[in-house]
């Protein structure tokens, strides 16, 4: 997702086209949050697979509840966002859960150096791990605000927090992700 | 050493992501933290560089929202088709007094309801009711015809809207009548198209709604400017078009001769699935997402939990 500039149409537009029937519409409003809603997912699962079911799921919920929707304030990506939460509840409930570490990416092939290789591969380990070990809403606005690299207003409307609560609680994660890693 | 406010970790975070400056010069503009915010954004980006996704492959890109479309039109038809299996229930003499006066009473206030939505404008609450009777209205009626019929009231009755809004002064929500008006007007021009049928009655109709906007559009508050003018060109392109369908083919609805009939298709019908399709449904209808049916089923044959 773009940091800045206001699409067009606005969602606004988009929503009120779907919830007339106009699919493409909705098709359109796929097309611009799949990649973040994607990529969110990704983060909190092992396997790209179950990614891509979750996320259909996500947007075929959306969709046969957008009759319903009403902003009330909070953008549809917000929406979309608490969707996925959702879903990911459920998916944890009916999967075992935990940092599955030979999923953690291996560095490209074509690095020939084998200590780096290792130290690199230690590294996301390390990060992996440490991340785990923080509070819930710690890891949360780390994995929004700096590994997607949402705006802050942005994760603010997602946390359903005020933008200075969201760098106040950033300063923070990021301090006892220091502690973590650290140890 | 003053405390660092996190006001001056995220701005620096925020000129790094968005490649107008690197981590040294945000220490450079920063010395009185430096120590501390090096610390930090280190670890926003080792965090960053050894988690960061892969977004979704091009293929899924392309394919999941034909997908899931074709889901959702598959379920809406199936919940629309399908008759409700209702649990049989046994009432005690008592209570089938007090049922049926519950049921005549929620008859009223529903009637009562429904006729109270028909004067409902975008941003009221009963408008949703009111475009959910539109809608209940479209999935009944069993002809070409009247699809027509029923979308050319549609576009009419969101012009109408407008032209409501606008005098009361509700600028932002014409947004929304506007939005319905594009769509009634595209879906009313299809059924012309494919089915020949309400070719006439749309043009003339499109040519008062396009007189109505233009005047709407002179008392318009700015805020609604852009979709009027929007919606006007909808009108005008929509009334080339049927300049354009008519000079393919001549159709019952409409007098004007043309050099050659075409013949009606069908009744539009849900897209059908592809066959992998299947799968993906059978792992919805039980609440798994498609790669965990497989899981389950391998776990199931392998004789596990």
């Amino acid at each position: 997702m773009s940091k800045v500039e206001i699409p067009s149409p606005s969602d606004a537009e988009l929503i009120a086209r779907a919830q007339s029937g106009d699919e493409e519409a909705f098709g359109d409003l796929y097309v611009r949050y799949l990649d973040p809603i994607y990529r969110y997912l990704r983060i909190k699962v092992d396997e790209a697979a179950d990614a891509e079911d979750l996320c259909e799921a996500v947007f075929l919920r959306t969709f046969e509840a957008l009759d319903r929707y009403q902003e009330r304030g909070h953008p549809f990506s917000a929406y979309l966002y608490q969707v996925a939460r959702s879903q990911l509840a459920d998916f944890y409930r009916t999967h075992v859960v935990g940092v599955d570490l030979e999923q953690v990416p291996e560095p490209a092939a074509e690095d020939a150096d084998p200590e780096a290789t290792y130290a690199q591969h230690e590294q996301a380990l390390d990060a992996v791990q440490s991340l785990g070990e923080l509070r819930e809403d710690y890891q949360e606005v780390i994995r929004l605000r700096v590994v997607l690299e949402l705006p802050t207003s942005t994760v603010a409307l997602w946390m359903d927090r005020s933008p200075g609560a969201v760098r106040v609680l950033l300063h923070r994660a990021l301090i006892e992700l220091r502690k973590e890693l650290d140890e | 050493m003053s405390k660092m406010e996190p006001d001056v970790l995220d701005r620096c975070l925020l000129r790094i992501q968005s490649g107008q400056a690197t981590l040294e010069e945000c220490l450079i503009d920063n010395p009185e933290h430096a120590q501390e915010l090096e610390a930090l954004l280190r670890v926003a980006a080792v965090t960053r560089a050894q988690l960061t996704p892969a977004g979704p492959s091009p293929a899924f890109r392309i394919n999941s929202p034909k997908r899931v479309m074709n889901l959702a039109r598959a379920r809406r038809k199936a919940s629309v088709m399908a008759p409700r299996s209702r649990p049989k229930i046994t009432r005690q003499p008592a209570f089938r007094l007090v049922g049926a006066l519950v049921a005549v009473a929620l008859l009223v206030g529903s009637v009562g309801v429904a006729y109270a939505s028909a004067d409902a404008l975008p941003g009221d609450n009963l408008y949703g009711i009111k475009r959910g009777l539109e809608r209940a209205a479209l999935v009944v009626s069993l002809s070409a015809e009247g699809d027509a019929e029923l979308w050319l009231e549609q576009a009419d009755r969101r012009i109408a809207e407008v032209e409501e809004l606008v005098r009361r002064g509700r600028g932002k929500d014409v947004g929304l009548a506007l939005a319905g008006y594009e769509n009634a007007v595209r879906e009313g021009l299809e059924i012309a198209s494919e089915q020949g049928v309400g070719l006439s009655d749309l043009g003339a109709a499109l040519s008062k709604h396009e007189q109505t906007l233009i005047e709407v559009l002179e008392k318009a508050p700015e805020q609604a400017a852009p979709a009027l003018s929007r919606a006007l060109e909808r009108s005008k392109s929509g009334r080339e078009e049927i300049k354009q369908i008519r000079k393919e083919g001549q159709h019952p609805s409409d007098p004007t001769p043309g050099p050659q009939k075409k013949t009606p298709k069908p009744k539009k019908e849900a897209t059908e699935l592809p066959p992998g399709q299947q799968k993906i449904d059978e792992a919805r209808e039980r609440g798994l997402p498609a790669g965990q049916l497989k899981k389950t089923e391998t776990a199931k044959s392998n004789g596990s939990d």
